[in-house]
C-alpha cells in the first residue's frame, strides 16, 4: 500500500484514496464479464443464487441437470445460476489542446476524477482500461484488473499530455471499435467540439452504458476579460477580434448555458449519465457528495 | 450650398489619411489565446445576423472620426446657403427715427425693436454682402455707408437716436433710391423698418426696386397735441387754440392743462372718442404776453406729443416816416395800421441816417445817401442801393403777371390795373420782380443785408392802384414784410425739425443754446440772422449770447406722428408693399453649424470609446 501511496500522491491524496475504497461504480445495466468478479453477470454460472431453467441440449453438462424435476416430469432441465463476473470499465480522458487551460488544469482535474473512479473500480476487482484521446485517436491502455494494477495506471495517467485538436466524433468512434467488450464508460471531456455527438453515439450504439463529465474552466464559464482583444483558438489557431464589453460577456455566459444544455439535453435523451464540473469544484466533494448525490458511486 | 473656399477640402485627403493610420495603429488589438473561440462566434452570432451594420459598427470610432474631420473640413471651405439674395448683396437699410417710433407699445420702443431687427439683418449678412443705414427722422441721415463690417454696422445702428420730428421718408426713400442705382448690377434691396407714418411715396418712382417693409409695432393707443397756436384779437386780448386727438381704439378722458409762464391758467376736461378729436380755444388770458404751453395728462404709448408750446408776443409800435410832396391816399394806408407812429415830411429829416424809423416811405423824393438798416418803400424814385435801376420808359403798361408766392402781392390781384406812365426796373441779382408789364418788370422787392426795399416803377397817383381793394392789402403786406420784427415776443414755436432764425445783435460771437434735454450747443455767429438747425427735440429751447437772451419751443403737432397706428402696405410709385412683422432672408454661413456638429460628433466619438458600444 505505501508503495501505491507514493506513485498516487501526484494524482489523488492517500488520505483520500483510502475514503473512496469502498465505493462503487455503479452501473445500471448487466454486462458479461471475461472473470469471476463481484458483479452480477448475464451469463449463467455457478454462482449459489438460482436464475433459470432451460431444456437439456447435447454436450450440456450433466452435473447440472436437475434430476428432481426429472423425477416428476421425465424431462431433462438443466438449472442455470447467476454468474457473477468482473464489470468492463473504460475511462476516456480528452487530452486536446483545449483542456490544457485553467488552474488546475482541465486536464489535471480530468486525470484526478479518472485516477478517483478507476482506483474504486480496481478495487471492486473491475477490468479498467484508461484510453486518452486527441487528434482523432485513441490511445487505450491494456485493461487492468485489480488494486495491484493502480501504480501502472496512475503512471499512466501522469504520462498523458496535451494534444492538438479534439475531434470528439472521430476519437470516441475509435474507441467503441478498440473496445470489444462491452461495459461503464466514462468520457471526461470539455466537449468543445461540434462532433461530439457523432462519437458519443457510436459508445451508445454499441451497447456500452455512458457517463458523461462535462468539464469546463471557471474562467471559461465565467470569464472576467475586458478590452479589445484578439482571440486564438488553441486546437485549430482560429482568430476573433472581440472587443469584450459587458453586453458581450452577458451573451457569451448565455452561449455557454446554451452549450451546457445542449450536452445535458443529449445525454439525458439517450439514456446516458452528464455530471458538469467545473475545475474550481472542490475534488473530494465531488467525489464522495456530488456523485454519490447522482447515483454514479455507491 | 455653395463654398466659399473649396479648396482647403483639400485638407481632408492628408488628414483624414493620418486618421485612418492613427486608427490603424490605435486598434492593434492584444492577443489572448484561449481554450475555443466557438462560445465567442456563439456569442457573436446574433450580432453577425446584422452584419451590415455590424461591419459599420465595427469601425464606429473610425467613421466618426472621419466625420468630425470632414465636417470641419466642410467648415473651413465656409459653406453658405443661398436664400433669395445673390452674391454681394446691396441692402440699404431705412429706420425711422421719428416721434412715432418712441412708442412704448413693444419692449422698450419701436425704434429699439428696429435697430435690433436690423442688426439682425447685419449679422445674417453673407460675406460680400454690404450694408448701408439711413436714420429717417426729420432729414434723412446716411448713419454708416456700404460696408461689410458687421461690427460697424451693429455700432452704428445702436447709435441711431430718437428724434421727435416728422418721418421725412421721402427724403430717406430718394436718397436709398439714388444709392441702390449707383449699385445696379447687383441684387440690391431697401429694407424699411418703420410704423408706415409717414406721407404717401406714391408720386415716388421706385423702379423695380425690391422693397421690404418691416413694419415695428402693435397698436395705436395715443392721445397726442395736433395744434396749437396763438393770435391777438382786433380787440388786443390773446386767444389760444389748442387740437387734441385720440388716435386710439378706446375713448379717453383726459385733462388739458394750459400754463402761462409756467403758471397753470386753466384746465380743460376732454372726453374724446376713439378716433375723435377736440378743439379747444383758451381766452381770459388778456393782453398777456409769454409762453404758453399746453398739456394732457394722460400715460399713453407715445409721450412726446402730449406737450406743445406757444408764445403770446405783444405788438410793437413801428416808427414810419414818409417823405412825399402829398399823397392822401398813401398816408391813409399807413394810419389804417395802428403800430404805426407816422411821420410825415416834404424832405428827408436829420433823424433818418440814425435809423430812428423801422419804415420809410419815399414817395416821388429820391433817397438821400446811403440809408441805414431798416424798411424802405420806393415809390416812382430810385437809389443806389434800390433793388433795381430805373429803365426805358413806357406809357400805359398793362400788368401782364405778377408774383404769387411774394409775401409782399400776397392777396393783391392786379388785373385790370391802368398805369398813365412808368418806368421799366432793372432788378438787381438779390431782388425779385413783383409786377410785370410787357416790356419788364414794374414793381421788385428784395433784402440787402437788413435793409429790405420795395419798389415801384411807376406813380401811385399816375394809376388806379389806389383806388382798388387790393391798395391797402399791399400796404398791409409792404409793412409786414418789410419791417418783420414788428412784433414783439419772447419767443417763438416751431415744429420739430424744423430750422429757426436766431437774429442776434452785431457784436455777439457765439451763442449757447441749451437743448430740451439739457445738453448745450454752441453756435458761431457769422453774421445775422444765424439759422439753426439742430431741433430734432420737442421742447424748449433756450439761446443765450452776449447781451442777447431768446428762447423758442419745437412741438411735434403732426397728425402723423401722433397717429401711431401701424400701417400695412406702403406705397412706393404704383407699387404696394405688405409690412411683414419676420426678418429678411439672408445669406447665411454654415460653418457654425458645421463645427458644432463636428464637436457633437466627436464627444459622441469620445462616448462610444469610452462606453465601447
Amino acid at each position: 500500500m505505501n508503495d501505491v501511496t507514493q506513485r498516487t500522491t501526484e494524482l489523488l491524496d492517500p488520505d483520500f484514496l483510502r475514503k473512496i475504497e469502498r465505493l462503487v461504480l455503479v452501473a445500471r445495466k448487466v454486462f458479461a464479464g471475461r472473470l469471476h468478479g463481484e458483479r452480477r453477470s448475464s451469463k449463467r454460472g455457478s454462482s449459489v443464487e438460482f436464475a433459470d431453467y432451460r431444456d437439456y441440449t447435447h454436450g450440456d453438462d450433466f452435473r447440472r441437470v436437475d434430476w428432481n424435476v426429472y423425477a416428476r416430469l421425465e424431462r431433462l432441465f438443466l438449472k442455470l445460476f447467476v454468474e457473477e463476473e468482473d464489470l468492463y470499465v473504460y475511462l476516456a480522458i480528452d487530452a486536446s489542446k483545449s483542456m490544457d487551460f485553467g488552474s488546475p488544469t482541465k486536464l489535471l482535474y480530468a486525470k484526478r476524477i479518472v485516477a478517483a473512479l478507476s482506483y474504486i473500480a480496481l478495487c471492486n476487482l473491475d477490468r479498467v482500461s484508461v484510453s486518452v484521446f486527441s487528434d482523432g485517436q485513441a490511445g487505450v491502455m491494456r485493461p487492468a484488473r485489480g488494486k495491484q494494477s493502480v501504480s501502472a495506471l496512475f503512471d499512466y495517467l501522469q504520462s498523458v499530455s496535451p494534444g492538438k485538436e479534439t475531434k470528439l466524433g472521430d476519437s470516441l468512434t475509435d474507441l467503441s471499435l478498440k473496445c470489444s467488450n462491452r461495459g461503464l464508460a466514462v468520457v471526461v471531456s470539455d466537449f468543445l467540439d461540434e462532433e461530439y455527438q457523432r462519437g458519443l453515439l457510436s459508445l451508445l450504439s454499441r451497447g456500452f452504458e455512458l457517463v458523461v463529465f462535462h468539464l469546463l474552466d471557471t474562467e471559461e464559464v465565467n470569464p472576467s476579460i475586458v478590452g479589445d482583444l484578439m482571440l486564438i483558438d488553441s486546437e485549430d489557431g482560429r482568430k476573433r477580434e472581440v472587443t469584450i464589453t459587458q453586453s458581450l460577456l452577458r451573451r457569451y455566459r448565455s452561449a455557454v448555458q446554451r452549450h451546457r444544455s445542449e450536452v445535458e439535453s443529449f445525454c439525458t435523451s439517450h439514456g446516458a449519465g452528464y455530471i458538469f464540473v467545473a475545475n474550481d469544484t472542490p475534488f473530494e466533494d465531488l467525489i464522495l457528495n456530488y456523485l454519490r448525490r447522482r447515483g454514479a458511486l455507491r | 450650398m455653395s463654398l466659399l473656399a473649396p479648396l482647403t477640402l483639400l485638407l481632408f485627403l492628408p488628414l483624414g489619411a493620418i486618421v485612418v493610420v492613427l486608427y490603424l495603429l490605435k486598434l492593434r488589438r492584444k492577443d489572448k489565446t484561449v481554450s475555443s473561440v466557438q462560445f465567442w462566434l456563439d456569442a457573436t452570432a446574433d450580432i453577425q445576423a446584422n452584419a451590415p451594420f455590424q461591419r459599420l459598427k465595427k469601425n464606429l470610432l473610425l467613421f466618426l472620426q472621419l466625420a468630425a474631420l470632414l465636417m470641419l473640413a466642410f467648415a473651413l471651405a465656409r459653406p453658405y446657403v443661398r436664400t433669395r439674395a445673390a452674391p454681394e448683396s446691396r441692402v440699404v437699410a431705412i429706420i425711422d427715427a421719428s416721434a412715432s417710433m418712441q412708442s412704448r407699445d413693444v419692449r422698450q420702443s419701436r425704434l429699439e425693436a428696429a435697430k435690433s431687427r436690423a442688426r439682425g439683418l447685419a449679422q445674417s449678412m453673407g460675406v460680400g454682402d454690404r450694408m448701408l443705414v439711413i436714420s429717417a427722422g426729420a432729414r434723412a441721415r446716411v448713419v454708416i455707408s456700404f460696408t461689410k463690417d458687421k461690427r460697424a454696422l451693429n455700432a452704428a445702428i445702436s447709435g441711431i437716436r430718437p428724434s421727435d420730428a416728422e418721418c421725412d421718408m421721402r427724403q430717406a426713400m430718394t436718397l436709398a433710391l439714388s444709392l441702390i442705382a449707383e449699385n445696379r448690377g447687383r441684387d440690391a434691396r431697401v429694407v424699411v423698418y418703420s410704423d408706415g407714418g409717414f406721407d404717401d411715396l406714391s408720386s415716388l418712382s421706385g423702379g423695380d426696386v425690391k422693397l421690404s417693409y418691416q413694419r415695428i409695432g402693435r397698436r395705436s393707443e395715443n392721445v397726442g397735441i395736433t395744434a396749437i397756436d396763438s393770435r391777438r384779437t382786433h380787440s388786443g386780448n390773446q386767444q389760444v387754440f389748442v387740437g387734441v386727438r385720440n388716435f386710439g381704439l378706446q375713448n379717453r378722458r383726459t385733462n388739458l392743462e394750459v400754463y402761462l409762464n409756467d403758471k397753470l391758467i386753466d384746465v380743460r376736461e376732454l372726453n374724446l372718442l376713439s378716433r375723435g378729436s377736440a378743439q379747444e380755444v383758451i381766452e381770459g388770458i388778456g393782453e398777456a404776453s409769454g409762453r404758453i404751453i399746453a398739456k394732457i395728462a394722460l400715460d399713453d404709448d407715445l409721450a412726446v406729443d402730449d406737450t406743445a408750446t406757444a408764445y403770446l408776443a405783444r405788438h410793437a409800435r413801428i416808427e414810419a416816416l414818409l417823405v412825399t410832396k402829398g399823397n392822401v391816399f398813401l398816408e391813409n394806408a399807413l394810419l389804417l395800421d395802428k403800430r404805426i407812429d407816422l411821420v410825415r415830411g416834404e424832405s428827408v429829416p436829420e433823424g433818418l441816417a440814425a435809423g430812428e424809423y423801422a419804415l420809410v416811405v419815399f414817395d416821388r423824393v429820391s433817397p438821400p445817401g446811403p440809408l441805414p438798416p431798416g424798411g424802405y418803400l420806393l415809390i416812382g424814385t430810385s437809389t443806389q442801393q434800390a433793388p433795381a435801376a430805373v429803365g426805358q420808359a413806357v406809357t400805359s403798361p398793362s400788368i401782364v403777371d405778377w408774383n404769387r408766392k411774394s409775401p409782399v402781392t400776397a392777396f393783391v390781384d392786379p388785373v385790370g390795373m391802368r398805369i398813365a406812365k412808368a418806368q421799366y426796373l432793372r432788378p438787381k441779382p438779390w431782388a425779385e420782380s413783383l409786377l410785370d408789364g410787357p416790356g419788364g418788370p414794374l414793381a421788385v422787392a428784395g433784402v440787402d443785408g437788413a435793409t429790405r426795399f420795395v419798389q415801384l416803377g411807376f406813380d401811385i397817383l399816375d394809376s388806379d392802384f389806389p383806388l382798388r381793394v387790393s391798395f391797402p392789402v399791399f400796404m398791409a403786406n409792404c409793412v409786414d414784410w418789410l419791417v418783420p420784427s414788428f412784433e414783439v415776443s419772447s419767443g417763438r414755436s416751431v415744429k420739430v425739425g424744423r430750422s429757426v432764425e436766431l437774429s442776434p445783435p452785431s457784436g455777439v460771437g457765439t451763442l449757447t443754446v441749451k437743448m430740451p434735454d439739457g445738453s448745450s450747443r454752441t453756435v458761431k455767429v457769422n453774421g445775422s440772422p444765424v439759422v439753426f438747425d439742430s431741433t430734432d427735440q420737442a421742447g424748449l429751447y433756450k439761446v443765450r449770447g452776449r447781451g442777447y437772451e431768446t428762447e423758442f419751443a419745437c412741438n411735434v403737432v403732426s397728425s402723423n406722428e401722433s397717429d401711431t397706428t401701424p400701417r400695412d402696405t406702403v406705397v412706393l410709385g404704383r407699387r404696394k408693399f405688405s409690412a411683414r412683422s419676420g426678418g429678411v432672408s439672408a445669406n447665411t454661413e454654415l460653418y457654425g453649424v458645421l463645427a458644432a456638429l463636428a464637436l457633437a460628433v466627436l464627444a459622441f466619438e469620445w462616448y462610444a470609446y469610452h462606453r465601447r458600444i
